[in-house]
C-alpha cells in the first residue's frame, strides 16, 4: 500500500526562503509548486490544485493577506489549507492573519518540527 | 374441702396435663426437626468432599485448595509487576529517543540553515545581490529585526552601510575602525554577542548593538554586520545562530568581495573593449 505525495505551494518573495523550506520538507512525502508574490500564488492555486499552502504575508505585487482572502473566496479553493509564514507575532497581525481566513501560522525563523506538525495537522489523509 | 374445690383441681390437673403433652410435642418436633438439618448438612458435605469424608478433611481440602489459588495469584501478581517494570522502562526509552529525534531534527534544521546560507551567497556575482541575501539570511534563518551590512571603504577607511533593516540613521552612521562599539570589534576582528535578556535590553536603550560579526577574509577585514533586535517570538540566539554567523563572518566576506572584484573586472574589460574599438576605426584618408 502506498502513498500518496502531498503537493505544497510554497509562496515567498525569497529564494532564501523557498529553498530553505525545499530543503528541510525533502524527504517526507511532498512535492512542491512556487510562487513569488500573491498574483501568482492565485494562479498557481487554481491550476495545480494544491494540498496546501505555505504563504508569505510581505510580498510585492499582492501581500499574502490579499492573496488569502482571494483563495479563501474562491469556492473550489477554499477548502485548501493556508498556513501564513510572518516574521510578524503581535496581535494586530494575528487579527489581519485571522481576518485573511488563514488556518494556521508559523513564525520565522522556522523551525522544521514545528513546520511538520502544522503542516502533518492540516494535510488531509493520503491513501 | 367442698365439690366446688374438687372440680377446680380436676381442672387445674386436666390443664397442666394438657399443656405439658403440647409442650412435650413441640419439643419432639424440634428434635426431629434439628435431626433432619444434621442429616441435609451431613449430606451436603458428603457431596462436596467425597463420600465418606469428614468435616475436618473437607476442611484441609479447602486449605489446600486456597494455597494452590494463592500461590499462582503471587506468580501472576509477580509477572503484572515485571510487566510494569519493563513498560516504566520502555516508556523513559521512548522519551530518550523522543529527545534525541528533536535535537536530530534541530540538527538537520541547522545543517539546512548554513547549506541554504552557503548556496545562496555564492550563487550570485552581483554585489547588490550577495547584500540582498546577505539581509534575507539574518532576517529568516536568524530572526533578526533590525540589522545593518557595512561595507569597508579602503579609500575612506570607513565602513558604510550598504543595507539595513529596522535600524534608525544613528546606527547607519558610517563607522571608523576602532571608534564606538562597531568600530572597536571591526578592529579586533572578533564577534561580539549580547546573550542575557538584561544586557540586549540595555543595549537595544543605548542604540548599541547586540551582535556585532565581522566580515573577513583571512585578516583582511571586507565588512562588518550589526544586529540590533530579534523578533518578539524568538527567543534569543541559539547554536544554529552562532553557526550562521561564523558562516556569514566568512562566505559573505568573499561573496561581497568577489562580487567587487567581479564588477571591477567587468568595468575595467569593458574600457578595454572600447579602446580596443577605437584602435579597429582607420583614420579617414585626406
Amino acid at each position: 500500500m502506498g502513498s500518496a505525495k502531498a503537493k505544497i505551494l510554497l509562496v515567498d518573495d525569497t529564494e532564501t526562503i523557498l529553498l530553505f523550506l525545499k530543503t528541510i520538507l525533502t524527504g517526507h512525502r511532498f512535492e512542491f509548486a512556487t510562487a513569488r508574490n500573491g498574483v501568482e500564488a492565485i494562479a498557481a492555486a487554481r491550476s495545480e490544485r494544491p494540498d496546501l499552502i505555505l504563504l508569505d504575508v510581505i510580498m510585492p505585487v499582492m501581500d499574502g493577506f490579499e492573496a488569502c482572502r482571494v483563495i479563501k473566496g474562491d469556492p473550489e479553493l477554499k477548502a485548501t489549507p493556508v498556513i501564513v509564514v510572518t516574521t510578524r507575532s503581535e496581535a494586530e497581525n494575528m487579527d489581519r492573519v485571522r481576518a485573511a481566513g488563514a488556518d494556521d501560522v508559523i513564525f520565522k525563523p522556522i523551525r522544521k518540527l514545528e513546520l511538520l506538525d502544522k503542516i502533518n495537522r492540516w494535510l488531509p489523509r493520503r491513501d | 374441702m367442698t365439690a366446688d374445690d374438687g372440680d377446680r383441681r380436676e381442672e387445674f390437673l386436666s390443664r397442666f396435663f394438657e399443656e405439658g403433652k403440647n409442650f412435650t410435642k413441640r419439643l419432639l418436633e424440634e428434635n426431629a426437626a434439628l435431626r433432619e438439618a444434621i442429616a441435609r448438612l451431613q449430606a451436603e458435605v458428603a457431596a462436596g468432599s467425597g463420600v465418606g469424608e469428614t468435616p475436618s478433611d473437607a476442611g484441609e481440602k479447602l486449605r489446600e485448595r486456597y494455597t494452590r489459588l494463592m500461590g499462582v495469584y503471587n506468580e501472576l501478581r509477580g509477572k503484572y509487576e515485571k510487566l510494569e517494570r519493563d513498560l516504566n522502562a520502555i516508556k523513559t526509552e521512548n522519551v530518550d529517543f523522543a529527545q534525541k529525534y528533536v535535537e536530530i531534527e534541530d540538527q538537520n534544521t541547522a545543517l539546512a540553515n548554513l547549506y541554504v546560507a552557503s548556496f545562496q551567497l555564492h550563487s550570485t556575482l552581483n554585489f547588490a545581490e550577495v547584500v540582498r541575501i546577505v539581509v534575507e539570511i539574518v532576517i529568516n534563518l536568524i530572526g533578526a529585526e533590525q540589522l545593518a551590512v557595512f561595507v569597508f571603504d579602503e579609500e575612506t577607511e570607513r565602513l558604510s552601510c550598504v543595507a539595513y533593516e529596522g535600524v534608525g540613521e544613528e546606527q547607519r552612521r558610517p563607522v571608523v575602525i576602532g571608534e564606538g562599539l562597531t568600530g572597536k570589534v571591526a578592529a579586533l576582528g572578533e564577534s561580539y554577542y549580547v546573550t542575557d535578556d538584561a544586557g540586549q535590553r540595555d543595549a537595544e536603550a543605548k542604540g548599541q548593538p547586540i551582535a556585532c560579526i565581522p566580515l573577513k577574509i583571512k585578516d583582511r577585514l571586507i565588512g562588518i554586520m550589526t544586529v540590533h533586535r530579534l523578533f518578539r517570538q524568538k527567543e534569543g540566539f541559539t547554536t544554529v545562530d552562532f553557526q550562521l554567523f561564523d558562516l556569514l563572518a566568512g562566505h559573505a566576506a568573499t561573496a561581497l568581495y568577489s562580487s567587487k572584484l567581479y564588477a571591477l573586472s567587468e568595468r575595467k574589460l569593458a574600457t578595454a573593449r572600447s579602446f580596443l574599438d577605437l584602435l579597429k576605426i582607420k583614420p579617414a584618408r585626406p
